[in-house]
C-alpha cells in the first residue's frame, strides 16, 4: 500500500506518545499476563507489551464483543444507544489487522448495517505491527497476506532494535505521529528486509485455486473421517480473528430488560436444532464441515474474501490437533483429482 | 427498524384465536397491532417477534398486506419463548422486528393455476399468500386456485375458522388430507406426496407452492416433480433456526445462502442446486 511518510519512533519514547494520545483516544494495546499476552485498556503506557507471537484472543471482541448490550427495556421502552470513544487499536498483527476489513462484509453491507458494530470500527484508528517471526501454525502468507505489510490499517510499525520503524499509512495515521523524526533510507531498507525474510520462511502451504466447488467440496469424502477427532468445543470459533456468529441473550432484572448479543459457535448441536427438534447440522461431521466450508467456500461466493487469515490460532488452541491447513490442503488436493478425473 | 435493525418495535395483541383443537392447544393464531404503522411487508417474508425478558424468534408473516392495519403469527408452541407467547392476553406487549427475507415472486404467477399444498403448520406462510391472491383486487390476475391441506388429525387442522370464507372465492378448490381415519371423516387420508399424484392435478400453466416440516418439503417436491412440474415451478418457504434475520448471525445457510436474506422463499430449481442440508 503506498505509503504516506516513514517515521522513527524510538523504544524509550514509546510512553511518552502513547500518553499524548491518550488525551484524546482510549488507546487499546498488547499487554503481557503470565505466559501469555491479550489486548486490553491501557491506563499505563508502560504495560504495552509488543512482541512477537500473538494473543490469545483477537482483537475482533473490541469492534464486536463476547457479549454486547443491545438495548435495554424499561417502563417499557426500548432504549439503545449506540456510541463508542474515539480509540487507538495498537500492535495488531498483519493477519488481524487483515481480519477487520473481513469481518465489516459481514457487518456493513447492503443488506443492514450493525450499527453497534459500525459506530466502534469506525471510530478506531488501527496500528499494525509487523512479525519478524512466524508464530506456530501461522499461515497467512498461503492467503496472500504479508506477516510484515502494512495494508488496511492507519500506521504500521516494524521493530528494527532500539527502534520503531513506522510507515505512515493514511491521515489520521499521520496526524497521531506528528513531530516524530522521518526514517533514514537504510532503516527502511532494514524494515523491508526483514519482511522478506520472514515471508521467505513461510513458503505457501496450498494454493486456493484448487478448491473444489460448492457441491463438490460440500459432498467431498474426507468430511467423513477429518470430523471425528472434533470434540465440540467451540475453542476454534472463540478464538478466530473471523468468526462472527451470535446468539441472543435476555437479561431480566428489576424493572429491566437487557438483550444481550454472545457470541456463539457452530461447532455446537443447538447453533442449528430447530424448536420442532429437527437440526439441519445433526452430527459433528456437518459442523465441522459448515466451519470449513463457511471460512473457504460460502465467504468468498457472498463476499470475494476468504473467513480466514491465518493467525494459526485455531491450530494452537484446539485441544485435540484438528489443523484447519491439514483439511484445507485435503480439500485443494480433492479439487485437483477432480478437476484431472473430469478432463 | 430504520437505523438499528436490532431494536424491536413494540406491538400489541388485540386478538388470540385457538388453532389446533388438540389435547395440548399447541397453535394459536395472535392478531398485532404495531405501534409504527410503517410495516410494508410482502407475502412470504417473516418477522422476528421478542418476549422481553425471554427472548425472540422467527415466525412467518400469516397475514397478508391486504389485511390492512394489523400483522398475524400463527405460534405453535414448542420452546420457551413460544410457550411464553402463548400466556399472551388480549392488551398484552410483544416486540417485532422486520419484514425480513425474500417473498413469494407473486408477479411470475400471474395469468397461472395455483396448487397450495400444506402440511400442518406450513400452511401459516401459504395463508399469507391466499389472502393475497385471493383478495378482490388482485384475484382476476391468477387463474384456477387449489388449495390442499394435510393435518395429522382434524384437531391438528389450522385457519379452520378461514375455509368457509376461501369455499366461496371464484375457480378456487379447498381439498384436505388427514395421516390416519377418523370416524366422521370423509375427505382425503393420507400423507399428502402419497394423495398428489391421484388428485386429477396437471402441471401444465401451474405453479405449485408448499410448506411443511422439512420431510414433508422433499416428499412432496420429489411427488411434484414426478408429476411433470418444473423444478422453478414448485416454490416452497424454509424454516430455520434465525436468531437475527440480518444475514449476521451465521447459522440458516444452506451452502453459501441465508434463508433470512435469500429466502426463505426458494424455488425448486434453486434447492436444486444447493446442498442438502436443511
Amino acid at each position: 500500500m503506498s505509503v504516506i511518510s516513514y517515521k522513527m519512533l524510538q523504544k524509550a519514547n514509546m510512553a511518552d506518545i502513547v500518553n499524548r494520545w491518550m488525551k484524546d483516544y482510549d488507546v487499546i494495546a498488547p499487554v503481557k499476563y503470565g505466559m501469555a499476552m491479550e489486548f486490553r485498556h491501557i491506563d499505563d503506557p508502560k504495560r504495552i507489551y509488543l512482541s512477537d507471537g500473538n494473543s490469545i484472543k483477537t482483537p475482533k471482541e473490541f469492534f464486536f464483543p463476547q457479549n454486547d448490550e443491545l438495548f435495554e427495556v424499561r417502563d417499557g421502552e426500548v432504549q439503545a444507544p449506540i456510541s463508542a470513544k474515539p480509540t487507538i487499536l495498537l500492535g495488531v498483527k498483519s493477519c488481524d489487522v487483515t481480519s477487520f476489513p473481513v469481518m465489516d462484509k459481514v457487518f456493513i453491507n447492503e443488506h443492514y448495517v450493525d450499527p453497534y458494530y459500525k459506530v466502534r470500527r469506525y471510530n478506531t484508528i488501527v496500528i499494525g505491527y509487523a512479525c519478524n517471526k512466524p508464530d506456530d501454525g501461522g499461515f497467512c502468507t498461503t492467503l496472500g497476506i504479508s506477516p510484515a505489510h502494512n495494508e488496511q490499517c492507519d500506521m504500521f510499525w516494524h521493530d528494527i532494535g532500539d527502534a520503531y520503524l513506522i510507515d505512515v499509512v493514511t491521515q489520521n495515521g499521520s496526524d497521531l505521529a506528528d513531530g516524530l523524526p522521518d526514517a533514514s533510507q537504510e532503516d527502511i531498507e532494514a524494515a523491508y528486509n526483514a519482511r522478506e525474510a520472514i515471508e521467505a520462511m513461510m513458503p505457501p502451504e496450498f494454493d486456493l485455486a484448487d478448491l473444489p466447488d460448492e457441491k463438490t467440496f460440500f459432498e467431498a469424502p474426507f468430511w467423513n473421517e477429518v470430523y471425528q477427532r472434533c470434540i465440540g468445543c467451540g475453542t476454534c470459533t472463540y478464538a478466530c480473528s473471523t468468526c462472527h456468529c451470535f446468539e441472543f441473550y435476555d437479561e431480566r432484572t428489576k424493572g429491566s430488560v437487557k438483550r444481550y448479543r454472545n457470541w456463539d459457535s457452530c461447532m455446537y448441536a443447538l447453533f442449528t436444532e430447530h424448536a420442532s427438534g429437527h437440526n439441519p447440522r445433526p452430527t459433528q461431521k456437518e459442523r465441522v464441515r459448515q466451519r470449513f466450508m463457511h471460512k473457504f467456500c460460502y465467504y468468498p461466493i457472498n463476499f470475494g474474501v476468504v473467513s480466514c487469515v491465518g493467525c494459526g490460532r485455531c491450530v494452537r488452541q484446539c485441544p485435540t490437533n484438528v489443523d484447519i491447513r491439514r483439511i484445507i490442503k485435503q480439500a485443494c488436493d480433492y479439487g485437483r483429482e477432480v478437476a484431472t478425473s473430469v478432463e | 427498524m430504520l437505523n438499528n435493525p436490532f431494536a424491536p418495535i413494540k406491538g400489541t395483541v388485540v386478538d388470540i384465536k385457538q388453532e389446533t383443537k388438540t389435547d395440548n392447544n399447541d397453535i394459536k393464531t395472535f392478531k398485532v397491532i404495531l405501534e409504527d404503522g410503517d410495516f410494508d411487508y410482502r407475502p412470504g417474508q417473516f418477522a422476528e417477534v421478542s418476549m422481553f425478558g425471554v427472548g425472540e424468534a422467527p415466525f412467518c408473516l400469516t397475514s397478508s398486506p391486504t389485511q390492512r392495519g394489523y400483522v398475524e403469527f400463527s405460534i405453535k408452541r414448542a420452546g420457551s419463548v413460544t410457550q411464553a407467547i402463548h400466556s399472551l392476553k388480549e392488551g398484552d406487549t410483544i416486540g417485532v422486528r422486520g419484514p425480513f427475507g425474500n417473498y413469494f415472486p407473486i408477479e411470475a404467477m400471474e395469468g397461472k393455476k395455483l396448487l397450495f399444498v400444506a402440511g400442518g403448520i406450513g400452511l401459516a406462510p401459504l395463508r399469507s399468500l391466499i389472502n393475497y391472491v385471493t383478495d378482490e383486487e388482485h384475484r382476476s390476475r391468477f387463474s384456477h386456485i387449489t388449495i390442499f391441506s394435510a393435518a395429522r388429525s382434524t384437531a391438528d387442522m389450522t385457519f379452520t375458522w378461514e375455509y368457509d370464507r376461501w369455499k366461496q372465492i371464484n375457480d378456487l378448490d379447498v381439498k384436505f388430507a388427514i395421516d390416519r381415519p377418523e370416524t366422521g371423516w370423509d375427505g382425503m387420508v393420507g400423507f399428502p406426496h402419497v394423495l398428489l399424484p391421484d388428485m386429477g392435478i396437471s402441471p401444465d400453466n401451474t405453479i405449485a407452492v408448499t410448506c411443511g416440516p422439512p420431510i414433508m418439503i422433499k416428499s412432496v417436491s420429489k411427488a411434484l416433480t414426478d408429476m411433470g412440474f418444473a423444478p422453478d415451478s414448485i416454490i416452497t418457504t424454509l424454516e430455520m433456526r434465525m436468531t437475527c434475520g440480518l444475514g449476521k448471525c451465521g447459522r440458516c445457510n444452506i451452502g453459501h445462502r441465508y434463508v433470512c436474506i435469500d429466502g426463505p422463499v426458494f424455488t425448486m430449481a434453486q434447492l436444486n442446486e444447493m446442498p442438502d442440508e436443511y
